[in-house]
């Protein structure tokens, strides 16, 4: 399981770049909201951006409470390091 | 509808004139906020007024109105150069570079 895991700081680029594609492509369908490309675009980084989202919650803990998992015995989001701490942003 | 941004007028460009020609021509020549304002006057400024309507691309259309032009899904950046560049339409790229709206 280990010899794929994503390296950390990439993948939170990445998630930084999706994320701001699906950010942008939602204000250009807000007045273009049948505007087909801009659909397939929207549905395409999104997809990317959960996908992704979902990659780092597996392997360091959840970015936001979409993927915090409550199935564990203990509550995973308070093991993450905090925005003030060395690795929190 | 005429590009405003890339066609900018002469007269548009008269406060850089101003300022480099120094503050004896204020006389004569008329600064824009002046005239874009209501405080305009028949004299001396008024020449100046006259002189720019004849100039006007958007001469005729209503004061006050403001006109964006409709955007078209095309030019689109990477993703990654849409993050660095603050937009992922090439269209939209236009960092500030205090020049007064003047391409150059």
């Amino acid at each position: 399981m280990t010899e794929n895991k994503p390296n950390r700081r990439e993948l939170l680029e990445w998630i930084n770049v999706v994320s701001f594609a699906v950010d942008d492509v939602k204000l250009f369908l807000d007045t273009h909201p049948c505007d087909a490309e801009a659909l397939e675009y929207f549905d395409e980084f999104k997809k990317q951006r959960v996908e992704a989202l979902k990659e780092y919650a597996r392997y360091y803990g959840p970015l936001t409470l979409d993927t915090a998992s409550t199935s564990a015995e203990r509550w995973g989001w308070i093991n993450e390091p905090w925005p003030w701490q060395e690795g929190g942003c | 509808m005429p590009n405003y941004r890339y066609n900018t007028p002469d007269y548009m460009r008269r406060n850089n004139y101003s300022r480099q020609t120094g503050a004896a021509n204020q006389a004569t020549s008329c600064p824009s906020a002046a005239c874009a304002s209501n405080s305009c006057s028949s004299k001396p400024t008024r020449t100046c007024c006259d002189k720019r309507n004849e100039y006007d691309e958007l001469r005729g259309m209503p004061i006050a109105m403001a006109y964006v032009p409709w955007q078209k899904w095309c030019s689109l950046y990477e993703a990654e150069k849409g993050l660095k560049r603050g937009t992922i339409f090439e269209e939209l790229d236009k960092p500030f570079k205090g020049i007064g709206g003047c391409c150059r």
